[in-house]
């Protein structure tokens, strides 16, 4: 890219082009250049649409020239995880299974960008279904994390992350399950939002898990993240979860400072829960410091143990998830990767009255962060136990031995940000976490901006070298973790899998009773006496409008 | 008296009951043997090759503004 345009924003971009000193055209090129110099290193794109791009900021060019201006996203080089559906563009999930699959029409979020006038330059890459990564035998490659090229970027984002981070497009629509927004933002280094659930949605955007799926931006600042925000939220009839609300105005949200909100700080999360690295809890006290600086009333705050928000979503979430890919996992399981399976296979373990059961649970998890938010603005935490770890050293029974800092607000629904809050020694971004309470998108915003424009992290982009050595050989698919299941547990297990009607291979049988024990004590957990009278957060009602 | 039952099966179900903490008598395990012919042949009339964007009739929808306390 030229001075002129290299790692621009969409607010600047914008600005300029509103101005008419910036021309779409002109930074659509510089991108794709960028792109093509930059992304063999990264393989964030799984398809790059440079003439479609070119076609569409000639398109936006007229238009802006002859006084049609849209608005700040007009003229804007933008990237789409591979899951959101792009009519006449292959959508593929970063999957086999989907490798040839072209929809006839846009996602819903893909549409309101197109109509805020962005350019659609490519489809970001993800962890398989934005559900199992890093994979090493898919058709694609993973991500690459831009600070170090060794490293995760984290997902299932990934393209996502690493594309916002090295500034091959402006800014990228994710999705969000357990994390997967914004752990490749904290561990990219960039601003990722998981909005409020309903807010945007998620119509025409592959299913991980109905109850837990999360549409929203990934962006190098809040502001940019606000704006994206703009474009894709509002009620949409044909999402069933889609909220009728009105939509806050993000950005102007954005001024005014943080004096006097009161921060939680769920200090047992990364102290007790799942402690994290000690370069990582010093960013976060420096961040209170922050925080306290601006005028803000920091004080602890304690909400369930990460486990138990673990189990509820993991239970839902797989079960969905099953369900979704149950036809192909019975005929063609080979074609799924081994990670994907290694966390989706198991869920033919859960019963019918454990999904019921988490579904309970979640109502009064619901039912308990009214208390916190009535004494907390936001709840702030650390957006990953860590830097980026290397790509090799991903193992997929990690996914059932540890909670996360992500999901609990997957399972709240309410809106959570992470950001940039400093560097590891090694050079990798430090993520910081803010939640809130469903609907309060705007202060997670507000606070998230007050941060970055007190603190100096956006000054900073990885060191990327385009044409420097660089080897593309890949980790091998690492060994299933050794099952230390007797042999009652293996005949109970393989019953399951003989009843769900899947025929699996010695390896991807070792992997499940490798994972088995681990969901058997979060179903366990699950199963506790509770009120007849108490709902499952999941209640048939008849859709609006329709009685 | 009904047919004696697939001594797999039984066997099966004697194991899922006692996973789901239930111990079964001999008449209750013949009653569930017996019930569980008709369940299994409603549980394949549930299709399950579905396009991902058919939802649940219970999606989880926060309340309407107004709705809630």
């Amino acid at each position: 890219m030229t001075a002129a345009t290299q790692h621009l924003t969409i607010a600047e971009a914008a600005r300029r082009i509103q101005a008419r000193q910036l021309s779409p055209v002109e930074l659509t090129e510089a991108v794709l250049r960028w792109i093509e110099a930059a992304n063999p290193q990264l393989d964030a794109f799984v398809t790059l649409l440079a003439e479609r791009a070119l076609d569409e900021a000639r398109q936006a060019e007229r238009e802006i020239g002859a006084g049609r201006y849209r608005g700040p996203l007009h003229g804007i080089p933008l990237g789409l995880k591979d899951i959101f559906n792009t009519a006449g563009v292959l959508t593929s999930g970063h999957s086999r299974v989907m490798m040839h699959n072209v929809p006839r029409q846009d996602a819903t979020a893909t549409a309101r960008l197109r109509e805020a006038g962005a350019i659609l330059v490519g489809k970001l890459a993800t962890h398989e279904f934005a559900h199992g990564g890093p994979s090493f035998d898919l058709p694609w490659p993973p991500a690459r994390n831009p600070w170090h090229r060794d490293h995760f970027t984290g997902g299932s984002s990934s393209g996502s992350g690493a594309a916002v981070a090295a500034g091959m497009v402006l800014g990228a629509l994710g999705s969000d399950t357990g994390g997967s927004i914004r752990t490749p933002a904290a561990l990219s280094g960039v601003v990722g939002l998981k909005p409020t659930y309903g807010l945007v949605s998620r119509h025409g955007v592959i299913t991980n898990s109905y109850t837990f799926d999360h549409v929203g931006p990934l962006a190098w600042t809040v502001e940019d993240a606000a704006l994206l925000l703009q474009a894709i939220a509002g009620h949409d009839p044909r999402d069933p979860a889609s909220a009728e609300r009105p939509v806050a105005d993000y950005r102007a949200a954005l001024a005014g400072g943080i004096k006097g909100l009161r921060i939680g700080v769920l200090r047992h999360t990364f102290e007790q829960d799942l402690p994290v690295q000690a370069e990582m809890r010093a960013a976060l006290e420096a961040a209170l410091d922050v925080f306290r600086g601006l005028g803000a009333e920091v004080s602890d705050a304690r909400m369930r143990p990460l486990h138990e928000y673990y189990a509820v979503k993991i239970t839902i979430a797989e079960a969905e998830l099953y369900a979704v890919h149950e036809g192909n996992l019975r005929t063609r399981v080979g074609d799924f990767g081994e990670d994907f399976l290694g966390r989706c296979l198991p869920a033919c373990l859960i019963r019918g009255h454990d999904y019921v059961q988490a579904q309970r649970e979640r109502r009064v998890i619901l039912a308990e962060m009214e208390a916190l938010y009535d004494r907390h603005d936001v709840l702030v935490t650390c957006g990953a136990a860590g830097p980026a770890p290397r790509l090799d050293a991903w193992r997929t029974i990690a996914f059932w031995q540890r909670p996360s800092l992500t999901t609990p607000f997957n399972v709240t629904g309410g809106p959570a940000l992470t950001q940039c809050m400093g560097f590891s020694a090694a050079g990798l971004p430090l993520g910081l976490q803010i939640a809130g309470r469903p609907f309060a998108d705007a202060t997670v915003l507000r606070v998230a901006h007050a941060y970055e424009q007190a603190t100096p992290w956006r000054r900073k982009r990885p060191p990327l070298e385009p044409g420097a050595p660089f080897s593309r050989q890949l980790p091998p698919v690492p060994d299933p973790a050794t099952a230390e299941a007797t042999p009652a547990q293996r005949d109970r297990i393989a019953m399951f899998v003989r009843r769900a009607g899947l025929t699996l291979s010695e390896r991807h049988f070792e992997q499940l009773c490798a994972s088995a024990p681990y969901l058997e004590a979060m179903l366990g957990g699950l199963r506790k006496e509770r009120d007849w009278g108490l709902e499952p957060a999941n209640v048939f009602s008849f859709p609006r409008g329709a009685v | 008296m009904s047919e004696p039952h697939d001594p797999t099966l039984r066997a099966e179900l004697e194991q899922l009951a006692r996973l789901g903490d239930a111990t079964l008598s001999a008449q209750q395990l013949d009653q569930l043997c017996e019930a569980y012919v008709y369940l299994e042949a409603m549980l394949g009339r549930i299709p399950r090759d579905r396009p991902w964007q058919d939802e649940p009739m219970n999606t989880f929808r926060f309340p309407k503004r107004g709705d809630e306390r």
